[in-house]
């Protein structure tokens, strides 16, 4: 898929992997400057510098059976590992989709509504409730979860299934589909 | 909206995997001793290393030209590659290019920015009620246009009713404008985290 093509994507996608790209894209970046630096002091100084002599004298100890080698091969594997595991594990969506429009205008469309979008809205449902004091809330997959912080305990229970119904409530008239599951959990402020 | 290079990312993070994966199998194959079994189980003729012999060559090897002409090739190539795959972590716009709306030779042509349509869809699109902000991307072509919009939205906004009349006026009247159908209309809601204020009187 071509980023210069002036096409449009999906909005609701799965996650980039940016973050491990970056990381062994920095590595391989690291590893050629400092590769073509050595090889070029080498040759305008005739011999190597200190710091790859010194690193070659501890690699050229390494032999098969040494225990620091077994070590270097198990952490290959791991890495490799968990590079492969971030390639194939598709992640959950970045945002949730929409149902709206329909009005037939654009042959096709997408509505979608971010994560982080999710959680506020919820959070900002939460708040509106009588008894809560703080509200913090997060989206993910399916589910949001709503976390609020109210003065007593005594009227807890009553309060989670107020705040879990406000807020499915809310993400229904919004169109949120699937339906998102909401979890709430009270916690009392302490006096 | 800004398009990033996951096809390109997992692709190569899966190709670097495997190749790791495989590498430190074969070294763990060798290193137990069966490669003289898997030899003999494929008619190949494979020796297993002795515990004591050492993994690098010699330090004369490493003084020769040839070898640090290679080491310095195999650096760039490597440097080339993760400066590129590191740029290509910067997300694209991806935008389309200048439309040219009436391409005749006799009667002129006309061409048309995407920046003036998508500042028009977004002055539009931000006098909707509960609109705080709002940017556009206009990809495709003239005949086949292709709208992405990501608006802001105030905690309170009316999310389905506002999808509904973006999709019958904004790209409606993008598609009137153009002649042309919207192809692809995208919307992608954020929502302000929005400022309250109160006031309290005492009397």
């Amino acid at each position: 898929m071509s980023r210069s093509d002036a096409r449009s994507r999906r909005l609701r996608r799965r996650p980039s992997r940016t973050v491990p790209a970056s990381i062994v894209a920095l590595v391989l970046l690291a590893a050629g400057v400092l590769a073509v630096l050595a090889g070029v002091f080498r040759l305008i100084d005739g011999s190597w510098a200190a710091p790859v002599r010194s690193g070659a004298k501890g690699l050229a100890g390494l032999t098969w059976g040494s225990g620091a080698f077994l070590g270097i091969v198990i952490g290959v594997g791991v890495i490799g590992l968990v590079l492969l595991l971030a390639a194939i594990i598709p992640g959950g969506y970045t945002s949730a989709r929409l149902a709206a429009g329909g009005a037939g205008v654009a042959a096709q469309t997408e509505f979608v509504i971010s994560q982080r979008g999710l959680a506020r809205l919820a959070a900002a449902t939460a708040e509106e409730i009588d008894g809560v004091e703080r509200v913090s809330a997060s989206a993910g997959g399916h589910r949001v979860r709503v976390a609020v912080t109210t003065a007593t305990d005594a009227e807890a229970r009553q309060l989670r299934d107020r705040v879990q119904q406000a807020v499915s409530q809310r993400l229904s008239a919004a169109g949120v589909q699937p339906a998102a599951r909401v979890s709430v959990s009270v916690h009392t402020r302490g006096i | 909206m800004r398009q990033t290079a996951s096809a390109l990312n997992r692709g190569w993070l899966a190709v670097i995997g495997l190749v790791l994966i495989i590498a430190a199998a074969v070294a763990g194959i060798a290193r137990a001793g069966l490669l003289p079994s898997i030899g003999r189980a494929t008619g190949l003729s494979l020796r297993a290393p002795a515990d004591g012999t050492k993994l690098l060559p010699g330090g004369s090897v490493w003084n020769q030209s040839w070898v640090i002409v290679v080491v310095i090739l195999v650096g760039v190539v490597l440097a080339l590659l993760g400066l590129a795959w590191l740029i290509a972590q910067v997300p694209r716009t991806n935008q389309a290019r200048p439309f040219r709306l009436h391409d005749s030779t006799e009667h002129g042509l006309t061409r048309c920015e995407p920046k003036v349509l998508t500042d028009a869809v977004e002055t539009q699109t931000k006098a909707f009620p509960g609109v705080t902000d709002a940017s556009a991307v206009l990809r495709g072509t003239a005949d086949r246009p292709e709208l992405t919009l990501k608006v802001t939205c105030a905690d309170r906004a009316d999310l389905s009713g506002l999808m509904g009349q973006l999709e019958s006026t904004v790209a409606a009247g993008l598609g009137q404008a153009l002649e042309a159908p919207v192809q692809r209309f995208g919307v992608l809601v954020e929502v302000d985290r929005g400022r309250r204020s109160e006031r309290a009187v005492t009397v």
